[in-house]
């Protein structure tokens, strides 16, 4: 399937730079490992990061530097192409459909992970919390389960892994990557055809706008992992 | 068969194959016998041979002026491209007969580069430099062989090795408060076989860039320079600069605009 909705302009530029968090990274990536457009503009973008690397003011090498790193080319072998191959394959025995990105926090498929109730349509489980407080996790919608209506503090990274949502902007597919800034209220309902799974990062934690559904805030705020950065 | 020679400028249809579907695969067919042909003479060939469908024409058509004349801009000089096929050369040296000589001059340009690249993150960080530099060159040696000329420059390949070690040093020093590992996330994208067509496109891409880029306004450069080089976000380029953040990215947009770097349908 091909991704409608893309990283802009300046998120690949960022990560083709390597100057992003890692969470919006990981998202980025994840996308990417599905659309072939985007990683024919990141490889325009690495020429472009290639062209200002080497017109850089050159450094003086010491002759230390030099003797250390000739010290340490005997020691390596070339690694046969081979064996790297079989290397990969042995890391993704069977096509779970979780990108390669996820392999670091997912042992096998998504039934692996440890998911949390969050209502009844939606399940969901943390992986990790970057270093500028960011929240990682994936959602679990079940087929036409409706997610209640919510703002976001901060910015909020959707990324279709798996299955289809709509909300009030637009439908989502597998694929597509979703960038919502702060204030936006929205209410995602995943299609009613198969479940959704996406992976989300978030700036700072959702409030939930609905009156029915206030209650629930310090519930998901339980449900997420503890960071000492987070403020 | 439609002969499009008399209407559109040759040089710019190898820029345009990357826009066009069903992208080379008819062209495939005649790879053997075009092989032996490069940059003009082999794109001349391919329009002499094969058919051009009605979607690449209207692409063709649709191609911006700007485009068009990008392609007659300045070549690079002789010295320029001599350096960069002499670089090819030595890390073919290194990667089919772990040939130190070779090696040295792969060092000898690369190692200060490196360096700069590390100081221009972490400036006075004089251990990280040298760390960043020995990183790299290392890698460069034993990943030799995962070279492929068709796919990008030496320089490409070596900024992209660059850039995931400046990442990962800089996670590793704790300068990144995650638990994130990044080297599962810049992997090398999977690619299309090697394809004569690939390698010309891949200069003419690189050269198209650079010649542009020196056309960008200083500040739209200013940018760019410091998102790549000094690693900065979007947040922290604003505020070393004093520019609101809508103005970063905007300028980050415009540049890219005019580089047409980005593929969007």
């Amino acid at each position: 399937m091909v991704a409608t909705y893309h990283p802009d302009t300046e998120l690949l530029t960022a990560f083709s730079a390597g100057s992003m968090p890692l969470s919006q990274a990981l998202c980025v990536s994840a996308h990417l490992e599905m659309c072939p457009d985007c990683q024919n503009s990141l490889r325009n973008l690495n020429k472009l990061g290639a062209h200002v690397f080497n017109k850089m003011k050159p450094s003086k090498v010491s002759d230390d530097l030099k003797e250390s790193v000739f010290s340490k080319l005997g020691d390596t072998a070339i690694q046969n192409p081979a064996s790297v191959i079989q290397d990969v394959n042995k890391a993704r025995p069977v096509d779970s459909g979780v990108p390669k990105c996820l392999n670091q926090f997912i042992d096998g498929d998504y039934d692996s992970l440890s998911w949390h109730w969050v209502s009844p349509s939606i399940r969901q489980a943390n992986l990790c919390v970057d270093g500028n407080g960011a929240r990682v996790a994936l959602l679990r919608i079940k087929p036409g389960g409706k997610a209640s209506h919510h703002t976001h503090m901060g910015e909020e990274i959707t990324m279709v892994l798996k299955g289809a949502f709509s909300d009030e902007s637009g439908i989502f597919q597998q694929g597509d990557f979703v960038l919502r800034g702060s204030n936006d209220k929205h209410r995602p309902m995943a299609t009613k055809d198969s479940e959704c799974i996406c992976l989300t990062v978030l700036d700072a934690p959702i409030q939930f706008t609905g009156y029915f559904t206030r209650w629930l805030n310090p519930l998901l705020r339980l449900g997420q992992p503890h960071s000492k950065d987070f403020h | 068969m439609f002969d499009c020679r008399g209407y559109y400028a040759v040089d710019n249809f190898l820029d345009h194959v990357d826009y066009c579907e069903p992208k080379l695969t008819l062209m495939r067919t005649n790879t053997g016998r075009l092989a032996e042909y490069f940059d003009r003479k082999l794109i001349l060939t391919v329009l002499l041979y094969q058919k051009i469908t009605d979607k690449m024409l209207n692409n063709i058509l649709q191609l911006p002026l700007q485009r068009r004349r990008m392609a007659d801009g300045p070549t690079p000089t002789d010295e320029e491209a001599d350096k960069q096929s002499r670089l090819t050369e030595c890390l073919e040296r290194v990667a089919s007969r772990r040939d130190k000589a070779a090696f040295e001059v792969l060092f000898e340009h690369f190692a200060p580069l490196l360096r700069a690249y590390s100081f221009a993150r972490e400036p006075g960080a004089s251990l990280m430099a040298d760390e960043l530099a020995q990183v790299v060159l290392i890698k460069i040696w034993e990943k030799a062989h995962t070279y492929n000329s068709q796919k990008a420059s030496v320089n490409t390949w070596v900024y992209t090795l660059a850039r995931n070690s400046r990442i990962d040093l800089l996670r590793r020093n704790g300068r990144y408060a995650t638990e994130i590992d990044p080297e599962f996330l810049w992997q090398e994208l999977e690619d299309e076989s090697a394809d004569p067509f690939m390698s010309v496109q891949q200069k003419r891409a690189e050269k198209t860039i650079s010649d542009a880029f020196e056309h960008l306004p200083i500040d739209q450069q200013q940018v760019i320079a410091k998102v790549y080089l000094e690693g900065k976000t979007h947040q922290e380029s604003a505020e070393e600069l004093d520019l609101p953040l809508g103005t970063i990215k905007s300028r980050i947009r415009l540049a890219m605009q005019k580089l047409q770097l980005v593929v969007r349908r």
